[in-house]
């Protein structure tokens, strides 16, 4: 034995000389030498469909339709309906202006079959599904049609009837001032036929322009708001046709083909936005004459659909359609199997739309969206004005702890603790930042995307209640603060998908995807619209003082067809007010619905990018233009991609507060969780940015807060100008040189205060 | 390279939503990089697309584009002409109209030539700077140009000399390559064939006729090119069998992305390793030899001139037409700006990029570090981390410049996040020469003191010592089995021979040694030091690796038994579960030692390591070996012929396991089926 310890002595000081005589021979290696490309201007980035454009062309606009055979009906002195009763179209002629809106020409248009003439002319027009279940399209025009019409004192009503499809409903048209109303009557639908309605349209082509025959653009409530403007026909493949308030998961196909073929996930696409806002407008000439449509009835079975020319028809159009009935994949056995067929009974649906009329300075994207926002404030939609304080709050949102993919089992990451979120706070207010907003998520035991939905233990490696109410205390002093709860969805350890999870009408349960194996959690499913606001008033009572901030509810609106506890489309809708409007705490939503808006003051997440579609030319300001003055509204996260320079001057032009999320843990701690996709929070890391960002943004959005925009305008390209109520003006230059507006010198890349 | 390559995705449809993420950079498709675990992960936009050109419809199918100055020239194949636009002032006119046939490549050389490949007409047309059209480079009529060859030129680039690079469909040979004069000169960098092992046995056994009816063995043309300031020729090339395939055809062994020395060699990651895609389109270099890969569907690709992918971005349009992304990518290029330019040819559009901050303080950082500027690039690095502090790219970028400085200790902590192991061993050996520079004579005289101490004392001890050393005897119990473990090392024959016998060893002791076994073994496989440990424990699953130990071993100790019981081997159960422990022996006792160097050595002194590793599995190996001839008392023949025919059990074993498992599982999948049918209508949903 002795002998064997011996040699090992000798063994073990020979190995350590020889490596050390290893180690002297070798030498090191050499760093590689790489090379670069240089930076890039902003010429290229100016002209994208990022930014809005100057109005170049001043052109007077020539109405592409007259009043020749049309007869007078109404007039308000604003406004007068004139009617064509052969093709069954009417005309509106704004007496402001003299300006003629029609939908196309009363003789047929070259490029328009029959078909297409009638249903671009008609007041009325329907798509069905046949005894086969095919679609199909029918107008006013059609020889089988058959109408009489009634006017009164303020509009008309007409009785449709689409006999050889024993369909039949009565539309009515009001004149209102500088507006237009048109509804269906949602108890005058009859079908005695085979044939099933599918869709309503009214007026589809009202303002329909056929190539550039004039200038102007028409406008889709596209994240902040995109426009089309009229240019000759590309062969485009697809169009804009998107549901209001969102698909409805509890029914619309959710197919989408995979096809990348590479060596990375399928989930490389930014989500399109979603349609918050029900309208769209139309103008011809810029500041002459314009409309907007809301949809003011059936908001939540409608979609609005904008056509470039080029896609079948040569004419630019945008319309609100309203889907009585849709396909769906009927399952026929529990694999998913199924046969595609239309819904069988009929949504109840009260199709209406007004559409107002512009003329003059009013009449452009800027000019829809003020009059838009005094409609909504007259309806009540908009709740009180804010503060008019020069204080700009900044939000920070917290991340506390999140899963770890262990190697033996999965752990809790922590990430922040009460006390180093204490920490961020007031190193912010000692840099200047008075006013914090902090949103805290992942405050719940197991970690961001691992805590059971409903569930207010607190994870015990960040601290614990009293000094969360410390911390909550200490923000609330001078800003607010928000614990961040998912009552919406969640992952497989989230949610009981038996007892919680929505089922669709092709009875699965409803979930969204990644199409990424390399992800920790891959599906995400929806909870039922009723069991959301269980869990918010579960939650609420077990944590009273705090207010919540509740990511996700009023962004998705759909069905759950929970055998024997189906909620529709419409009762979603309306639980969902009645359990914001209930909570019995402040509440603040990230980026919701409209109808959601009575019933919060905060609005995070407000989007400040398109979906930058081929056909769309412009990025408009239209829905930060509707909400300021009335919400604390915040821009997205900067550190994911928006912390450039022009991207912070964006805020600026937008009237959004900006926004971080942050961590106390490096950033090395993202590994092996979910939260590996927001790659760079860490506090420390982008603090100076964080301050920075702030000191660029504080003091013009401090001038004009609590005050409106009544004017957004594209002086020239690069350069925003801003009209607040108040009289404040704000410029904002993107250009890389400085520039000369109003007798003012603007910075390059910077902002100018009047 | 990233592990997403063994997860490649299926091409049909597939039912997914995009996920809703609270995340919202201006792009319409998500910036990627490579992370420090070598997956693919989400970064702050890159490039960021900006206005469309040829928006109106005035090209038809077009395949390639080039930037030469201030303009753009579209090989405008279905118009059969060439397109040269001018990027600021919007004017555009046409070359070549009714001269050209189906143009699908176009470059502009430094003297202002225009050289077009054209495919229809199966000919390089060379116009002069007044654009009339100087020299056509037909078929060559050369020696050096097989009759079978195929001449359909797609492709051309041009060097400052003069030599026109051309490449050209099915041009397996390589790129053909002309001097000014338009005389074939040859190929250039030829793609190599990888030949499988199927393949090789195919060869050696199959007639001539046969081999002639299986698939083509020619290696993969050239797809596309382009060539730098340097006159360095950058080539992609697609992997064969595309179409359908192409889950399989990723596999492909060389890179597909290349940048070849005049010597027409890949100087670009020849060791593999890079994330590539397998139908790539296209290839660009940046104004500074960056080099832009784009694939057919709209991906591309940036990678620096290691090869080392800096960026991954764009995408394909699906069911949405949206601003940077594409129906059918076919070309890219740069301009003097850093834009990009990408043609989509289903579309007939240019769709332009621009570099973000991001994108240009990454490209400063890389060339600051070429330059040698460390302190500069070392500010732009940091910064970097700041933004994605998971990127690959910036913590070894960061790591370099520390390096360059001789800061090693930061750089050996920036090569450990970045788990780069030849840095991160560099590093450490700096590191260790520092320390043993500093330590290596007291350490050196204390070991010499130690041992001269330890000499002494024996010695001493054994003079004075009062009494007489007693007799030892052989301990029993756990000590005595602890002692053959020892033993076994020395006198490996003795000591089965006691087992055997039952003399020695005990059930539980080997059981322990099982177990110690297990524990070296995840050492082994899992915690070596960094240099010298190619796993990566978060995809390690800890079942995995143990069931890799217990049944290789379970199966051996069982197999082994039945075979022998059947072939007159001697041996008891027990003798063979507790010899084949202690044959383990060597590994158990000695492994630890290159396990512990692990920690202490680097690359360089990787030998030690691998040589001992493999010495002592070899010395258990040959221990079994042993402990089957002294157990069951076979001669050699009949040890080797036990030895086999337990590896042919242990083969079996799991084929039968496997072959049940899948009945089994096609049973239990049915009465599933079954009652969740059953379920399914019966019950609530």
């Amino acid at each position: 034995m002795s002998r064997i310890f011996k040699r090992i002595g000798i063994l073990i000081p020979t190995i350590l000389l020889a490596f050390c005589v290893c180690a002297y021979s070798a030498g090191s290696g050499v760093p590689h030498t790489r090379l670069y490309a240089p930076a890039g201007g902003t010429d290229v980035e100016l002209s994208s469909v990022r930014y809005a454009r100057p109005e170049t062309d001043t052109a007077p606009a020539v109405s592409p339709v007259t009043l020749d055979g049309y007869e007078m009906m109404l007039e308000n002195g604003v406004l007068s309906l004139w009617f064509h009763r052969q093709t069954a179209s009417l005309r509106i002629a704004d007496g402001r202006s003299g300006y003629v809106w029609g939908c196309v020409d009363t003789v047929q248009p070259k490029g328009l079959n029959k078909s297409w003439y009638s249903f671009a002319s008609s007041l009325l027009s329907i798509e069905y599904y046949d005894e086969k279940d095919t679609e199909k399209r029918a107008g006013m025009m059609d020889k089988d049609t058959e109408c009489s019409y009634e006017w009164h004192s303020d509009g008309l009503t007409a009785q449709v009837a689409f006999s050889d499809l024993g369909i039949s409903m009565t539309v009515r048209v009001r004149l209102e001032g500088n507006r237009v109303r048109v509804s269906v009557d949602p108890d005058s639908f009859q079908e005695n036929g085979n044939a099933k309605i599918k869709s309503v349209y009214m007026l589809p082509f009202l303002g329909a322009v056929r190539e550039n025959a004039l200038p102007g653009y028409m406008f889709i409530p596209d994240g902040p708001g995109a426009l089309i403007r009229y240019a000759p026909s590309v062969n485009y493949t697809s169009t804009y046709n998107k549901r209001i308030y969102g698909l409805d998961m509890g029914i619309d196909a959710l197919s989408v083909p995979s096809g990348l073929q590479a060596s990375r996930g399928d989930d490389y696409l930014v989500e399109e936005p979603r349609i918050t806002l029900p309208v769209f407008g139309v103008v011809h000439g810029a500041y002459q004459n314009a409309f907007y449509g809301e949809v003011t009835g059936g908001t939540e079975y409608a979609s609005i659909q904008a056509y470039a020319a080029g896609m079948i028809t040569d004419f630019n159009w945008v319309t609100a359609r309203f889907d009585m009935r849709q396909g769906y994949v009927k399952p026929i056995n529990r694999a998913g199997t199924g046969i595609y067929m239309p819904q069988e009974e009929r949504n109840t649906v009260s199709p209406e739309v007004c559409y107002t009329f512009l003329t003059g300075e009013d009449a452009d994207y800027s000019g829809m969206a003020v009059s838009y926002r005094e409609d909504l404030l007259q309806r009540g939609v908009l709740g009180a004005r804010q503060t008019k304080d020069t204080e700009v709050p900044l939000c920070l949102s917290v991340v506390g702890s999140e899963v770890r993919d262990g190697f033996w089992w999965d752990t809790t990451q922590t990430l922040t603790t009460f006390k180093q979120a204490a920490g961020m706070a007031e190193d912010l207010a000692a840099e200047g930042v008075r006013r914090l907003t902090m949103v805290y998520q992942g405050w719940q035991s197991g970690g961001l995307s691992r805590y059971k939905l409903g569930k207010t233990s607190i994870q015990g490696t960040l601290g614990n209640l009293r000094e969360l109410r410390a911390l909550r205390d200490m923000t609330e002093k001078t800003g607010s603060f928000y614990l961040q709860e998912n009552i919406v969805a969640g992952n497989d350890p989230q949610v009981s998908r038996r007892g919680q999870a929505a089922v669709n009408r092709s009875k699965a349960y409803v979930h969204f995807t990644r199409n990424d194996p390399t992800l920790m959690y891959k599906d995400r499913w929806l909870v039922k619209p009723a069991v959301s606001s269980h869990l918010l008033r579960q939650t609420v009572r077990a944590l009273p003082d705090f207010s919540r901030l509740l990511p996700e509810y009023g962004e998705f609106l759909y069905s759950d067809y929970t055998r024997n506890g189906e909620t529709t489309r419409s009762g979603a809708l309306r639980l969902q007010i009645d359990t914001i409007s209930g909570a019995q705490t402040p509440v603040a939503l990230t980026n919701p619905n409209m109808y959601l808006w009575p019933y919060t003051g905060v609005i995070f997440q407000v989007p400040i990018t398109s979906g930058q579609y081929l056909y769309t030319t412009d990025t408009v300001p239209f829905l930060p233009i509707v909400i300021s003055g009335f919400f604390e509204a915040y821009a997205p996260y900067i550190n994911q991609g928006l912390y450039a320079q022009n991207a912070i001057l964006r805020l600026v032009e937008y009237g959004l507060y900006p926004s971080f999320i942050a961590m106390g843990a490096d950033n090395q701690a993202l590994a092996d969780t979910p939260l590996i996709d927001l790659f760079s929070i860490h506090y420390a890391d982008w603090r100076d940015r964080i301050i920075s960002a702030y000191n660029t943004v504080s003091d013009p959005l401090g001038r004009i807060r609590g005050q409106s925009i009544i004017n957004h305008r594209i002086l020239e390209e690069g350069l925003a100008r801003i009209q607040y109520s108040d009289g404040v003006t704000i410029y904002v230059n993107y250009n890389a040189r400085e520039c000369h507006a109003d007798g003012l010198i603007i910075p390059a890349g910077g902002v100018a205060v009047k | 390279m990233p592990r997403r390559w063994k997860y490649a995705l299926s091409a049909c449809l597939l039912a997914f939503w995009l996920v809703p993420c609270a995340s919202a950079g201006e792009s319409t498709a998500y910036t990627y990089t490579i992370s420090v675990n070598g997956d693919w992960i989400r970064t702050q936009d890159a490039y960021l697309p900006g206005h469309l050109l040829f928006q109106d419809g005035t090209l038809k199918k077009p395949y390639d584009l080039h930037i030469h100055g201030d303009c753009l020239y579209i090989a405008d194949t279905g118009n059969g002409s060439i397109v040269r636009y001018d990027l600021k002032t919007g004017g555009q006119i046409r070359i070549g109209e009714g001269v050209l046939k189906g143009p699908r490549g176009v470059f502009v050389s430094g003297d202002g030539r225009c050289y077009v490949a054209d495919y229809d007409a199966e000919c390089v047309v060379v116009f002069s700077p007044l654009l009339e059209v100087e020299m056509i480079l037909s078929r060559p009529d050369s020696y050096l140009f097989s009759e079978l060859s195929r001449y359909k030129p797609t492709g051309v680039a041009v060097a400052s000399s003069g030599i026109i690079y051309v490449v050209g469909e099915g041009s397996y040979e390589g790129i053909m390559q002309f001097s000014s004069a338009g005389e074939f000169q040859g190929y250039y960098a030829a793609n190599t064939s990888n030949i499988s092992f199927l393949q090789r046995v195919q060869e050696l056994i199959f007639s001539e006729e046969q081999l002639g009816r299986l698939l083509t063995r020619t290696p993969r043309a050239i797809y596309a090119i382009d060539i730098d300031d340097m006159d360095l020729v950058f080539s992609v090339t697609q992997d064969a069998a595309v179409s359908f395939a192409w889950r399989d055809a990723v596999h492909s062994g060389d890179n597909n992305v290349k940048r070849h020395n005049y010597a027409g060699v890949n100087i670009l990651r020849k060791n593999g390793g890079m994330a590539q895609e397998w139908n790539f389109a296209d290839i660009a270099v940046g104004p500074n030899g960056g080099c832009y890969a784009l694939t057919s569907t709209g991906l591309i690709n940036e990678y620096d001139s290691s090869g080392n992918l800096v960026f991954s971005f764009g995408g394909r349009a699906i069911s949405s037409e949206r601003s940077g992304l594409f129906t059918a990518a076919a070309a890219i290029d740069t301009d003097e700006n850093g834009y990009l330019y990408v043609l989509d040819m289903e579309r007939g559009f240019v769709q332009t990029f621009y570099p973000t901050e991001f994108a240009s303080a990454t490209n400063t950082a890389i060339a600051e570090l070429m330059r040698g500027n460390y302190s500069q690039s070392e500010q732009i690095w940091v910064e970097l981390l700041r933004l994605n502090g998971m990127s690959f790219l910036a913590h070894y970028g960061y790591a370099k410049c520390l390096f360059a400085q001789q800061r090693f200790d930061e750089a050996l902590e920036q090569f450990r996040i970045a788990r780069d192991i030849p840095g991160y061993s560099e590093s450490f050996w700096e590191l260790r020469d520092a320390w043993l520079n500093r330590w290596i004579a007291s350490l050196l005289i204390g070991l010499t003191a130690v041992s001269v101490l330890y000499w002494l004392g024996r010695k001493l001890y054994r003079r004075f010592r009062s009494s007489p050393p007693r007799e030892r005897r052989p301990p029993g119990g756990w000590r005595g089995d602890a002692r053959l473990l020892v033993e076994m090392l020395r006198h490996p024959i003795d000591g089965f021979y006691y087992i055997k016998r039952g003399e020695k060893g005990s059930v539980g002791f080997a059981s322990g040694l099982y177990i110690a076994a297990l524990a070296i073994w995840f050492w082994d496989r899992l915690f070596r030091g960094f240099v010298f440990n190619q796993a990566n424990i978060r995809f390690e699953q800890p079942l995995t690796v143990a069931l890799l130990f217990i049944i290789p071993v379970g199966l051996w100790v069982t197999g082994n038994y039945f075979v022998s019981s059947i072939n007159e081997g001697e041996g008891r159960f027990r003798a063979v579960y507790i010899g084949t422990a202690y044959a383990l022996s060597p590994y158990i006792i000695l492994m630890p030692i290159p396990l512990l160097l692990s920690y202490v050595l680097t690359l360089n002194e990787a030998f030690v390591i691998s040589f001992s590793t493999m010495f002592f599995l070899v010395w258990s190996g040959v221990l079994i070996f042993i402990s089957v001839s002294e157990i069951h008392n076979y001669r050699f023949g009949g040890t080797v012929k036990n030895i086999l025919l337990t590896f042919f059990f242990m083969i079996m074993a799991v084929v039968i396991f496997v072959v049940l498992y899948l009945i089994w599982r096609q049973v239990l999948t049915f009465f599933g089926a079954a009652g969740g049918e059953a379920y399914y209508r019966v019950t609530d949903f």
